[in-house]
């Protein structure tokens, strides 16, 4: 088998990250700058930085060979191999998805901050799984919050004067109850 | 979005510090309804982003009003809740019963935003289904479930969706043919399009402690609407002797019993609210034979697992009606909960009246006069999401 595709990424502070085709590509982004053919010297990724980056890549490099794992099973099942093989395969197979919903749910379990930038990087690369996972994750954090922990944990500024934020509260009164 | 501009955050003009808007409204679109009513008072950014019309689209919906159907069938009319203005959708749901070969329509139910009507009974044949979203028109046809007597004890199909779990939905088919006789339930999945076979469904209860002791024989199913919660759809029955509450999954592979919290008080109403499984039952306390108060009590399973049930709520009739008489057991009726606030919604037969009891601040609104000839009121949640329902040809 031949060794497979690898392109290169710059970070917004200059480290180069090599990967396979197959896990930059679960960036959109990154796909569209494949596919139009600016990969020469490397991939300039400027709103990611390399703390970042790598975190992000971690997520598509494990996504991306599941992924293959579980086609490669398929593809064995379906060309008709002996039983005992395709039976080992599927088995593999059913491992990787118990497996890749564990790490999924260790992936998430990080600080704010990172889970913020983790947030801008899926959308910036366009990366759907991982923006799912992220968002379902700040939505499992904020959905019990006062309106005073969304602010700290979004470094808002309250710009409701006294009587706007008692007016626009007891509009609300119910889902404060 | 001007006062954005002049928070500290720089340059991108969004309500959360650099997050892209269109971000935050995916995480607030998975989170209740009522969080996001609180976060409306995060900041003007935030309130202003709640309320644009595009994005509320796409952010949970809650109770807006009941579909009303007639005595004779269904006649398109929308109640909405006080405080709300026209209804969100055509309630004749023209896109629907204009269609040719759809004849006595009747609505049965709805849930999360899709909508269940039966069509084409007659004494000779089982009813098909359409199960539709009136908020973006689109329809799919279900074939009947074709395995009922003619004259059954209580029948009756209840849908269940939740886009949050899974875009496909399930419709549950009940049907009890004797008294105290065998229950036969089938369920229809969106997936498989398929009529769940009842015969291997029937072995599989048999193994299961709980359902054996009312599904098989000696339980009567009270007609009152299903309540989804957890993935289970609940029903009251009625076994020797007691009430209980008999759930079973969708799929029919897991089921179990939740005791009625209350021996004393007589069900009336199962639901769901705030994602908790809710029910109310009428009540009446008696000392030597003189009625000493008698009305609703409302609890919630505050914990599903080891059926924790916890008493929410007592209203008197006294309180609700004037009068402690135990009359008006008969006379009113509990007809939804909402799902996201802490209200029941109650019909009062005597003088066709549509009312909201608030259990936090105890205040009674009688909101709406109903007509002489009013049949069913089904609560109705939109969705405004694409929930992708075809029919194949």
């Amino acid at each position: 088998m031949a060794s497979p595709a690898m392109v290169t990424l710059i970070s917004s502070d200059d480290a180069r990250f090599e990967v396979t085709e197959a896990a930059a590509t679960m960036s959109q982004t990154i796909r569209h700058m494949i596919e139009d053919g600016c990969t020469d010297g490397g991939i300039p990724l400027p709103n990611v930085p390399a703390r970042t980056l790598a975190k992000v890549l971690e997520y598509c490099n494990k996504h991306a060979a599941a992924t293959a794992a579980e086609s490669s099973a398929a593809g064995g099942a379906a060309a008709g191999s002996d039983s005992g093989s395709s039976s080992s395969a599927d088995s593999a197979g059913k491992d990787d998805g118990v497996d890749l919903a564990s790490f999924d749910k260790a992936f998430v379990e990080v600080d704010t901050d990172t889970l913020y930038d983790l947030l801008l990087a899926a959308n910036y690369l366009d990366v759907k799984t991982l923006l799912d996972l992220c968002c379902q994750k700040v939505a499992d954090m904020i959905r019990g919050k006062t309106p005073e922990q969304i602010r700290q944990t979004f470094g808002i500024k309250n710009d409701f004067s006294p009587e706007e934020e008692e007016k626009i509260r007891k509009e609300n009164q119910w889902a404060f109850e | 979005m001007e006062e954005c501009l002049d928070a500290k955050s720089g340059p991108a003009a969004t309500a959360a510090d650099g997050l892209p808007d269109d971000v935050l409204v995916e995480i607030l679109s998975r989170i209740p309804a009522r969080s996001i009513h609180r976060f409306k008072c995060v900041s003007k950014p935030w309130r202003d982003l709640i309320a644009d019309p595009l994005h509320r689209k796409r952010l949970p919906q809650t109770l807006e009003g009941f579909f009303c159907s007639d005595g004779s069938g269904f006649d398109g009319r929308f109640i909405s809740l006080p405080g709300r203005s026209a209804p969100p959708v055509d309630p004749a749901f023209s896109f629907l019963t204009k269609l040719p070969g759809i004849e006595n329509i009747k609505l049965l139910g709805s849930c999360n935003g899709l909508v269940l009507f039966e069509h084409g009974r007659n004494p000779a044949t089982a009813p098909a289904y359409a199960v539709c979203n009136p908020a973006t028109e689109e329809w799919v046809a279900v074939p009947s479930a074709g395995c009922c007597s003619p004259d059954p004890l209580e029948e009756r199909t209840e849908l269940i969706f939740d886009p949050a779990v899974s875009p496909h939905f399930y419709l549950v088919h009940i049907c009890q043919e004797d008294f105290m006789g065998e229950i036969e339930v089938r369920a229809y999945s969106s997936e498989t399009r398929v009529w769940s076979d009842r015969a291997s469904q029937q072995s599989r209860w048999q193994d299961e402690g709980g359902w054996k002791q009312w599904v098989n024989g000696g339980a009567m199913l009270k007609p009152l609407p299903g309540a989804f919660v957890n993935g289970m759809l609940h029903l009251v029955a009625f076994c020797p002797e007691e009430y209980l509450i008999a759930a079973v999954d969708i799929k029919g592979k897991r089921s179990r019993i939740v005791p009625w919290p209350d021996k004393r008080s007589f069900p009336l109403f199962v639901g769901q609210s705030q994602g908790r499984l809710h029910c109310v039952g009428s009540l009446e306390e008696r000392e030597r034979n003189c009625l000493k108060w008698v009305g609703l009590s409302i609890w919630v399973l505050e914990d599903y697992d080891t059926e924790g049930w916890v008493l929410k709520h007592r209203v008197s009739f006294l309180k609700l009606f004037g009068q402690m008489s135990c009359h008006y057991g008969y006379d009113s009726n509990v007809l939804a909960i909402h799902p996201d606030r802490n209200l029941i919604f109650l019909t009062r037969k005597s003088n066709k009246k549509l009312m909201l009891y608030d259990m936090g601040s105890e205040n009674l609104d009688a909101f709406h006069t109903l007509g002489h000839n009013y049949g069913s009121l089904t609560p109705y949640i939109p969705n405004f999401l694409n929930l992708v329902l075809t029919n194949e040809h």
